[in-house]
């Protein structure tokens, strides 16, 4: 089965600028891929060589397996981190015309994005001058714009920046709902707790190059500390195969790391046995996307 | 195909529910209008405010009679007193009294006005000239001559073909109309392509737009739409000038003479969609180039003012049209389009030179739409940030 997407050693430069040195990743069908990197590290520039707007100085990209270019650009969704909408024209005008840019008749795009508008809760705000709207009215129309025309590949550039908790929960359904018909999302933020939530998979780049790519759940794993974290109440006694206990936060959380050698198994045994401890809540301490996003790109 | 139409349809209409494009599109003709209303009524008010000039012959050179040629006619009167009592009744404004002695002197009196009108002035010089010539016995048939000894010129061509003079001005006519006409468009277009781009990389949606078509499909698009937006304001004017010119020519008899000729229609025809094409390459460029509108405002000016070099050197061109300048500028592909109809318009230019002249413009305006499709992919993204002369060259050889 052709991949949506394949990136094979690409690299680009800008006159002596390395903006990006050796990236390789896949994204498969129906996936939510996330795109992880400090600024400046090579995302855009990757984006940018996807949809064509930059060649590879070296490399491959491939696109539904053909090379990025006219045949693909109608099946690519695009939700840019600079927001560009037609200021002066009415919500409406502007949406057709964009869909009308990806192929669509203007009758098909009225019909279709009067389903999103409705979807989105900007029915009332077609006929309003799209200069007039909120921040996260753009954002919503733009987030339309980039799916009236029901690609298969949808790249999203801080898709829930000036959204409130409601919007963003509305996006987020809107994207689940997407990958679940078989489409794919690449995803690219710095809100690390919304990759955790919706990626299956990730890749960071950082000074042009891949860091760390795979399952979300793998790459968290990989950076865990043998730690347990454990929530309960009662008097905790000494436990054998434990370094040192953290408090963590007000909630009585304690961070237990492990001596080497001794498992988290063995101190759930341990746990059980203790009468004077009430244990509510046992997990193996994974750190953070976020923690790992630091420690990556601090080099720590 | 289709997408190119719908962005040339787009920028058309967006640009053109602007209130300065409506002022572009119709103060001019309204000015034009205005104008030719305004000659009418000048030549109503002289019409009829030019009453006979009455006159009192003392000399006996007006004996034969006062011309009837002159625009203003003259009322011979017996005496003094009887055009004084004339004058005194407002049947006349003034009267002159030519004197005795007036073919010594040369002195005469005028009655009533202070200023008689240029052409009162005109009818008494004839009269007086026609009494002096019969009375120095110059035969009749001289005598025409000698008051107007150029009247009937001929003016030939370099093929001994008789040139009329409403020819002449008709060819004059259509050269400034059409090299006004491309200018105005060329300016507007100009202007508005610009705007347009710069306007789009400023609010980022260019970066949408390039993702969704072709580079070739967005410029395309562009040119063809904002391009028909100078165009249409090129012709509203023109078409103001039309019906200006048709009512001045039922008022005005020198207006009706004029015809326009079809071998400079043609031309332009030809010349100024090929100059508009080439403007519109150098205006994507330079658009790519520059981050903001107003820094690009006085390259698209460089540009728009060599386009009209020819019609401020008109004079030149009118003098000598074959001269080394006016050669120049009409091979120069910028100035070319002008230059060729000023050059048509007071004479034959070669064909070898018109062929050049058409041909180096249709080759630069292909290069520069090729240059500008690469070059503005190399820029377009480029916020607030000016695009190099180096990255610009490097985009220019890259596959």
């Amino acid at each position: 089965m052709m991949l949506p997407l394949q990136i094979e050693h690409v690299a680009k430069s800008f006159a002596q600028t390395v903006a990006v040195r050796d990236v390789s990743f896949e994204v498969g069908a129906g996936e939510i891929f996330a795109l992880l990197g400090p600024n400046g590290a090579g995302k855009t520039t990757t984006v940018r060589m996807i949809l064509d707007i930059f060649r590879p100085d070296h490399g491959q990209i491939r696109l539904f397996g053909g090379l990025p270019g006219a045949q693909a650009r109608d099946r690519i969704g695009y939700l840019p981190e600079e927001r560009g909408l037609y200021r002066s024209l009415t919500l409406l005008d502007c949406l057709v015309y964009l869909a009308q840019l990806k192929g669509l008749a203007a009758p098909e795009a009225r019909r279709r994005l009067a389903g999103w508008l409705e979807r989105l809760d900007l029915a009332d705000h077609t006929r309003k001058q799209v200069g007039a709207l909120s921040r996260g009215m753009q954002q919503k129309a733009q987030f339309i714009a980039a799916l009236v025309h029901e690609p298969d590949l949808l790249i999203i550039d801080e898709p829930f920046a000036a959204l409130d908790p409601v919007n963003t929960r509305l996006i987020k359904d809107v994207l689940r709902a997407f990958a679940a018909r078989g489409k794919t999302v690449v995803m690219s933020t710095h809100q690390m707790h919304l990759v955790e939530e919706l990626a299956e998979r990730l890749v960071m780049i950082d000074h042009g190059e891949v860091v760390l790519y795979g399952r979300v759940d793998e790459v968290r794993h990989q950076f865990a500390a043998n730690a347990v974290q454990v929530e309960g109440h009662g008097r905790l006694e000494q436990l054998p195969g434990v370094a040192t206990i953290e408090p963590q936060g007000a909630n009585g959380s304690l961070l237990l790391r492990l001596a080497n050698g001794t498992t988290p198994q063995q101190i759930f045994s341990a746990l059980a046995g203790q009468s004077g401890y009430v244990v509510e809540r046992f997990a193996v301490a994974v750190p953070s996307l976020d923690e790992i996003f630091v420690r990556v790109v601090a080099g720590a | 195909m289709r997408r190119l139409l719908w962005i040339a349809r787009h920028d058309y209409l967006r640009h053109a529910r602007r209130r300065g494009f409506l002022l572009a599109s119709i103060g001019m003709p309204i000015l034009m209008l205005g104008g030719v209303g305004l000659m009418i009524l000048v030549q109503i008010r002289a019409a009829h405010a030019e009453p006979a000039l009455a006159y009192v012959d003392q000399s006996g050179l007006l004996a034969h009679g006062a011309p009837a040629a002159g625009a203003v006619p003259l009322q011979a009167y017996p005496d003094q007193g009887a055009a004084s009592a004339a004058l005194a009744s407002g049947q006349i404004d003034a009267y002159a009294v030519i004197p005795p002695d007036y073919a010594a002197t040369g002195t005469f009196a005028i009655y009533g006005r202070a200023q008689i009108s240029p052409a009162a002035r005109d009818s008494l010089r004839e009269a007086l000239s026609r009494g002096l010539l019969a009375r120095a016995g110059i035969a009749p048939e001289l005598m025409l001559r000698a008051i107007d000894p150029l009247g009937e010129v001929q003016l030939r061509g370099a093929d001994d073909m008789v040139v009329e003079s409403t020819e002449l001005i008709g060819h004059g006519v259509a050269a400034v109309i059409g090299s006004l006409l491309f200018v105005v468009t060329v300016a507007s277009s100009a202007t508005y392509l610009l705007q347009a781009l710069v306007e789009e990389k400023e609010n980022r949606t260019m970066e949408i737009v390039t993702t969704s078509v072709a580079p070739w499909q967005m410029i395309g698009g562009k040119t063809l739409g904002l391009g028909l937006l100078g165009l249409s304001i090129g012709l509203a004017w023109l078409l103001g000038l039309l019906v200006a010119w048709a009512i001045g020519a039922a008022a005005l008899a020198p207006l009706r003479a004029v015809a326009l000729p079809l071998d400079i229609v043609a031309l332009a025809a030809v010349a100024l969609p090929l100059g508009l094409l080439l403007f519109a390459g150098l205006m994507v460029l330079v658009s790519a180039l520059v981050p903001t509108a107003q820094e690009g405002q006085p390259l698209a000016g460089l540009a728009t003012a060599i386009a009209a070099l020819p019609l401020l050197l008109s004079a030149l061109f009118f003098s000598a049209p074959a001269g080394p300048i006016p050669i120049a500028l009409s091979l120069f592909p910028l100035s070319a389009p002008v230059a060729l109809l000023l050059r048509l318009a007071v004479g034959s230019v070669p064909a070898w030179q018109v062929a050049l002249s058409l041909g180096l413009l249709a080759a630069t305006a292909i290069l520069a739409i090729l240059a500008a499709s690469r070059i503005f992919r190399a820029g377009m993204l480029r916020y607030g940030q000016r695009l190099g002369l180096r990255a610009a060259l490097r985009a220019l050889w890259a596959a």
